[in-house]
């Protein structure tokens, strides 16, 4: 607990956290009782992210390397480079919450992905890790 | 209230292309885009009982380089359309890029005839294009087509939308659209009629202004 206080306090006087989207049960949901941002000060887009769409996007028929929904491929290999292609808007380093990527995670009406939300935890590691500049690590 | 960004794929037929990037329309035609700009305005979201919220004010320059684009914050809802004008409204029409700072999109030098009487460029679409019958020859031969003045404004209703989209106090929801050049183009002989304007060969410019309504979708 003092290593999430540690990571988040400083966050939140910054302003750069919603404090209301880091309640304990989001940092340690019920489905697999723990959450990455629990034991890691940076997110990793390679160990961190690419999980996420391995599992919840970038399977055969969405986004991935061949069908590419929405232009978007989600593919481990190409995933940095689409998200971050200029003009796109998919990442938003300065107001993640804003971003494309993150708009459509948590839309109501067209949400990413189609079978299920993503769990708290993987949407606040998806959130974080564009606050922490969205850098290819 | 929410927050409304408009998403904005350029595409020919379904192929979305950057700049000179050679792509094939639903005709078997191949082509370019060099550039492909047009403003948003009158913009109007459509709830299922028949309400609407206007955007007033709102003016949206789409180029190839961005997708995204901030359009308004707008009350809290489900809407299930949306209606936009391809163009300004007369009274901006009327008034010249110099009276607005350089952040505002309606500063847009390029996006002007070069006099108030004239008024600004709605659509400006230039490009490459192969005019081989075959469609196997390079594509080389230059088309430019700009669209305006108040008489081609072109209001586009889209149609419901599969899903309607939840505006949620203080989240971000998008339109996600498609302009489809190869439906704007359609019709249209790169190789007789390469350059229109409302100026110069207006019959061509009304007939790509025409075309309008029927190059958008949603990208769902």
């Amino acid at each position: 607990m003092d290593k999430v206080i540690k990571f988040l306090l400083p966050l939140a006087l910054l302003g750069l956290v919603n404090c209301t989207t880091y309640k304990k049960q989001d940092l340690y949901p019920s489905q697999s009782g723990s959450c990455a941002l629990d034991t890691v000060k940076t997110v990793s887009f390679s160990k961190n992210i690419i999980p996420i769409f391995k599992t919840n996007c970038s399977y055969s028929g969405c986004h991935d390397d061949l069908v590419k929904a929405g232009s978007l491929d989600l593919d481990s290999a190409d995933a940095y480079t689409s998200l971050m292609k200029r003009g796109t808007g998919y990442v938003n380093t300065s107001n993640p919450q804003a971003s494309l990527l993150y708009s459509q995670l948590l839309s109501a009406s067209q949400p990413m992905p189609p079978t299920g939300r993503l769990s708290d935890c993987d949407l606040q590691l998806i959130q974080v890790w564009m606050q922490q500049g969205a850098e290819n690590n | 209230m929410g927050v409304v960004y408009f998403h904005i794929h350029t595409d020919i037929d379904t192929n979305e292309v950057d700049s000179g990037v050679v792509a094939k329309d639903a005709s078997g035609r191949h082509f370019q885009l060099n550039l492909a700009k047009f403003y948003l305005s009158g913009i109007v979201l459509y709830k299922a009982d028949g309400s609407t919220y206007t955007l007033n004010n709102v003016y949206i320059l789409k180029d190839m380089e961005n997708e995204v684009y901030y359009a308004d914050s707008v009350p809290t809802g489900n809407y299930t359309s949306v209606s936009f004008n391809v163009g300004l409204d007369a009274a901006a029409n009327a008034k010249a890029p110099s009276g607005y700072v350089p952040s505002n999109v309606l500063s847009s030098t390029s996006m002007w005839f070069g006099s108030t009487s004239e008024g600004y460029i709605f659509m400006n679409v230039q490009g490459l294009a192969d005019t081989t019958v075959a469609q196997t020859g390079p594509v080389n031969s230059p088309f430019n087509y700009l669209i305006g003045t108040n008489a081609m404004l072109k209001n586009v209703k889209m149609p419901a939308m599969d899903a309607a989209m939840s505006v949620v106090t203080n989240q971000v929801a998008y339109v996600h659209i498609v302009a489809d050049y190869g439906k704007l183009l359609s019709g249209i002989d790169f190789k007789t009629q390469s350059n229109a304007s409302p100026y110069v060969n207006a019959a061509t410019a009304m007939q790509i202004d025409n075309n309008i309504p029927n190059m958008f979708r949603y990208e769902y």
